[in-house]
């Protein structure tokens, strides 16, 4: 049996269509979210003496784990929040040590999976963006020059060296939903204007040097094989910084690539550092033909690379989990 | 300098007809036409020194043909590369994960206990796509019975046909809409202009003059109803463009490939539907692809088109063109069919069997 793991509150086609292809295969699956555990009411334990290490929900008869997510912790416990009277602060407080705890307690149920198959391990999704490129940096692959400073002098040295710099989360790109505005937590180009209007230190965030484009690459990874898709973004000013500043109107050019086998031999040993089987790598080729790593989402959208590209990865991926369901 | 390639993107393919070619563009969805020559050239020229290939021409064809490269590249449809291997073309697979993608349900002479029946196949075989088509009357309780037992199907959307008489009531197709979000589209066709006293906002509901009261008016071939698209061009390299993975109930019950056809496979009230829609015979007509049909297969625009293999110009000929389209790929001229002297045989035809159904 297969298991599906994922946050139930998000949905999308490509996902949809991976479940059309085990259907059509008559695989047989099920579900998990971390709303099983933690929202609907459910009796469950995990028990660790001296004679026994289980779970209570029993995983035995899966072999295959497909990882997609699992919980989204901003919105647990919401009724409790609402009706809490404390300070500011306190609430912060808890809901953070809260999500800690959620955390320590999914990589017990996580643990359960040891002996199974997964597509990827949910263990090694959550690695930062400056070590991936510290490793990259190891195996031979270009990467962007990258900061982390709390201080507008260095970042202002980094700026003349570099002359155009953006700044991104080390962690995950999000945003905030507020009544009036939507704050994002995102890739952003940083100007000098900008930079003189930063106290002389700040907090400390990380930034990187401008990467020239030909062309931006996103490999999906599955298994040992890459999937490769140019994006001709350089054509149109609208996605020049970033592809995802979409133009409807005329969408960036999507097509097939080859990437060259050197790159593709240090991305699979990165790929296997990270102890992940597959993955969204994203590249940039320069105009001097250099291949600069930037990071790997783990459990990133692939049908926007499987679609252009006619490279059915919704069948691919369906059958890697069918295959090790025997 | 380096040698450099001029080479379309790889979702931008040509398709040679008689005396013209197209590039279809499968990303934006447009269809530009070439010169066969120009096709020709750009096929040759994709992964070799396109300047050079260029002064091989005569002066005066150099010039067209670097005009059409800068007006390729201008609507990037093109571009120029130095490492052409890199970028390899589109793999033309086609495969899709149902038994059965699309079915027609010609739903008003059906009893629950038919639908029912129909439901399940649909849900077991993977069905996405249905069409609903009441002709001359409405019963919503049916379609909420037949939408109530798509629950566990894998149905993507459910459009519906209703004629416009005095019995309907917009309320409840409202309500309908909204309790059925698989029901996508409600399409009241016949309605008279002076019928406007009927109105409502939801863009699930739309009001068509077209009166819509048989099979007969499908099967039309025009160039609005062309699909560029990567998974229509690759399904007709070697499918039928209409009938691949249909399935279609008429109102006696038949088992059909298209309610428009004579052919009957089975029928539900004895046969079962699954079974029937899995039979080699069955399946027989998905396999008549563009290149199989007179005509066609010499047509510029047979990888984005439409078929039809219900009403065709020779109803004796299970590969003849289909009745309903008025282009003719060896002058690249449309013209109203209908008056097409060479089709009025076809014409009186098909109407003849009309006469001798109803």
């Amino acid at each position: 049996m297969i298991l599906i793991c994922k946050n139930y509150k998000e949905n999308n086609e490509s996902y949809e269509e991976v479940i059309d292809w085990l259907l059509y295969n008559n695989a047989q699956f099920d579900f998990l979210s971390g709303e099983d555990y933690y929202e609907n009411g459910k009796h469950w334990s995990i028990a660790l003496d001296n004679s026994q290490d289980k779970l209570s929900i029993p995983f035995n008869e899966y072999k295959s784990v497909w990882f997609r997510g699992f919980l989204r912790h901003r919105y647990h416990l919401e009724e409790t929040f609402k009706d809490l009277e404390s300070t500011n602060d306190n609430i912060a407080e808890l809901r953070w040590r809260i999500g800690q705890e959620i955390g320590r307690i999914n990589t017990q149920i996580f643990n359960n999976f040891r002996d199974t198959y997964q597509l990827p391990s949910p263990l090694s999704v959550k690695s930062d963006k400056f070590s991936m490129l510290r490793l990259a940096k190891e195996l031979g692959l270009d990467i962007p020059d990258s900061l982390i400073t709390n201080s507008k002098k260095e970042l202002l040295y980094f700026f003349k060296k570099q002359q155009h710099v953006i700044t991104k989360p080390l962690y995950e790109t999000v945003y905030f939903n507020d009544e009036s505005y939507v704050a994002f937590f995102k890739t952003d180009k940083i100007t000098e204007e900008v930079i003189e209007s930063l106290p002389s230190t700040f907090f400390p965030s990380l930034f990187q040097g401008y990467v020239e484009k030909d062309i931006e690459l996103r490999a999906f990874y599955i298994e040992e094989e890459f999937y490769t898709m140019a994006i001709f973004s350089q054509l149109d000013p609208q996605t020049k910084v970033d592809f995802r500043n979409y133009n409807d109107e005329r969408p960036n050019r999507n097509v097939p690539y080859v990437l060259p086998k050197e790159i593709e031999t240090k991305l699979k040993i990165l790929m296997k550092e990270l102890n992940l089987n597959t993955g969204s790598i994203d590249l940039i080729k320069t105009p001097d033909k250099k291949y600069v790593f930037l990071e790997v989402n783990p459990t990133g959208q692939f049908g926007f690379v499987s679609k252009p590209c006619n490279y059915y990865l919704e069948d691919k991926i369906a059958n890697t989990l069918i295959q090790h369901d025997r | 300098m380096n040698k450099k390639s001029f080479k379309l993107f790889a979702n931008c393919i040509i398709v040679k007809g008689a005396s013209l070619a197209t590039i279809c563009d499968l990303h934006r969805g447009k269809v530009y036409s070439i010169p066969l020559p120009l096709a020709e050239f750009l096929e040759k020229t994709e992964n070799d020194d396109t300047l050079e290939d260029i002064k091989k021409f005569s002066q005066e064809d150099q010039e067209t043909v670097q005009e059409y490269l800068e007006y390729l590249e201008k609507n990037e449809l093109g571009f120029w590369t130095d490492e052409p291997d890199r970028f390899p073309d589109l793999n033309l697979q086609w495969k899709s994960p149902e038994h059965i993608n699309n079915a027609i349900i010609e739903i008003e002479q059906l009893d629950n206990d038919d639908l029912q029946k129909i439901t399940t196949a649909l849900t077991n075989l993977l069905c996405k796509f249905v069409e609903i088509r009441f002709y001359k009357t409405i019963d919503l309780d049916k379609l909420a019975f037949f939408a109530e037992h798509c629950a566990k199907s894998v149905i993507r959307s459910i459009t519906v046909f209703l004629p416009f008489t005095s019995k309907l009531d917009i309320k409840e197709i409202e309500i309908l809409s909204i309790k059925y979000p698989r029901i996508v589209l409600f399409i009241v066709h016949s309605v008279k202009e002076k019928n406007t006293t009927i109105k409502t906002n939801n863009p699930k509901i739309q009001m068509i003059s077209r009166v819509i009261d048989g099979q007969s008016h499908c099967g039309i071939i025009d160039p609005k109803l062309f699909s560029i698209k990567i998974p229509v061009f690759t399904e007709s390299l070697k499918f039928n463009s209409c009938l691949n993975k249909k399935l279609s109930i008429d109102s006696n019950g038949n088992i059909k490939n298209c309610p428009s056809m004579s052919n009957v496979f089975g029928n539900i009230k004895t046969d079962d539907i699954e079974t029937v829609a899995e039979s080699l015979n069955f399946q027989k007509n998905w396999n008549i692809h563009k290149d199989l049909i007179d005509t066609c297969k010499d047509c510029e625009y047979r990888r984005v088109c439409t078929d039809c293999r219900a009403y065709v110009d020779n109803p004796e000929d299970l590969y003849s063109k289909p009745l309903k389209c008025g282009y003719d790929p060896y002058i690249n001229k449309w013209e109203d069919w209908s008056r097409n002297p060479l089709k009025q045989k076809a014409i009186k035809y098909y109407s003849f069997q009309e006469f001798l159904k109803n």
